[in-house]
């Protein structure tokens, strides 16, 4: 029988988490992963990391710079921010909306490093990752954080 | 020193401030996040109703892209700032 996955509204706008063990530790892992990652400057030039900061402009690169020297810093402090907090909560099973939002935002984080590693497009059938050993690993996390950020989301109220 | 009265100075191309001119805000497509999830942001960060916020998220799956909010330059910037913060790929531009 497989293990239950369920996330449901919960108190207060917040979301009670039942999950099995061993998915509760892969949060644990990815949430160190990145905010480690989000920490360690020779990270900074990774094509990976940079789907997470994407130039504010398409065409005018002196207004992407203005945004990142005001807005970069904020942004990227929310993500560590994020992934602390999903790091300190994978073993809850009760979340507040602000803690639900966190696991969110940093999951989402998570599936953007994996699908640019991967290079999902919209036609790739991630069976075809599932099914070669190189990618099967990212494939399998990548589905399983596909699923419960889907969760999360029908279960929090975005009001 | 001139008794003339005084004169403003007449603005120059170098100090001409440009007008208040609109910006968009644009979300565009990406294979990765799940059309659950944009709506869902639309919904949070600009308060719009489920069914604007799903119309949208379709015009972005779509067409490529959307244009998502307009208004004075701040505004845009942290529109788009709240945007990138849950990983959506948006960019702002003049609106015209």
């Amino acid at each position: 029988m497989a293990a239950r996955i369920s996330i449901t509204p919960g108190p207060r706008g917040g979301v009670t988490v039942d999950l099995p063990s061993e998915l509760r530790s892969l949060l644990l892992s990815v949430a160190r992963q990145m905010r480690e990652m989000l920490s360690d400057e020779s990270y900074a030039d990774s094509p990976v990391l940079a789907r997470l900061f994407p130039p504010a402009s398409m065409d005018d690169p002196m207004e992407a710079l203005g945004f990142e020297q005001l807005m970069g810093k904020a942004i990227h402090d929310g993500k560590v921010e994020s992934a602390t907090i999903l790091e300190a909560t994978a073993r809850a099973e009760q979340l507040s909306a602000e803690e639900a939002l966190s696991w969110l935002r940093c999951l989402n984080d998570v599936r953007l490093m994996l699908g640019t590693h991967l290079n999902v497009t919209e036609d790739d059938d991630i069976e075809t990752f599932l099914a070669d050993p190189r990618t099967e690993h990212n494939a399998i996390v990548y589905v399983a954080l596909t699923e419960l950020v889907d969760l999360i989301v029908r279960a929090v109220d975005p009001g | 020193m001139s008794t003339a009265p005084s004169v403003l100075d007449r603005p120059t191309a170098d100090t001409h401030v440009e007008p208040d001119i609109p910006w968009v805000v644009l979300v565009w497509n990406d294979p990765i996040n799940l059309m659950t999830y944009v709506t869902w942001v639309f919904q949070k960060v600009f308060g719009y109703p489920r069914d604007r916020a799903e119309r949208l998220m379709w015009d972005v799956h779509t067409k490529g892209k959307a244009a998502v909010a307009h208004g004075p330059k701040e505004r845009c910037e942290a529109h788009v700032a709240a945007l990138h913060a849950y990983g959506l790929w948006a960019t702002m531009q003049k609106d015209r």
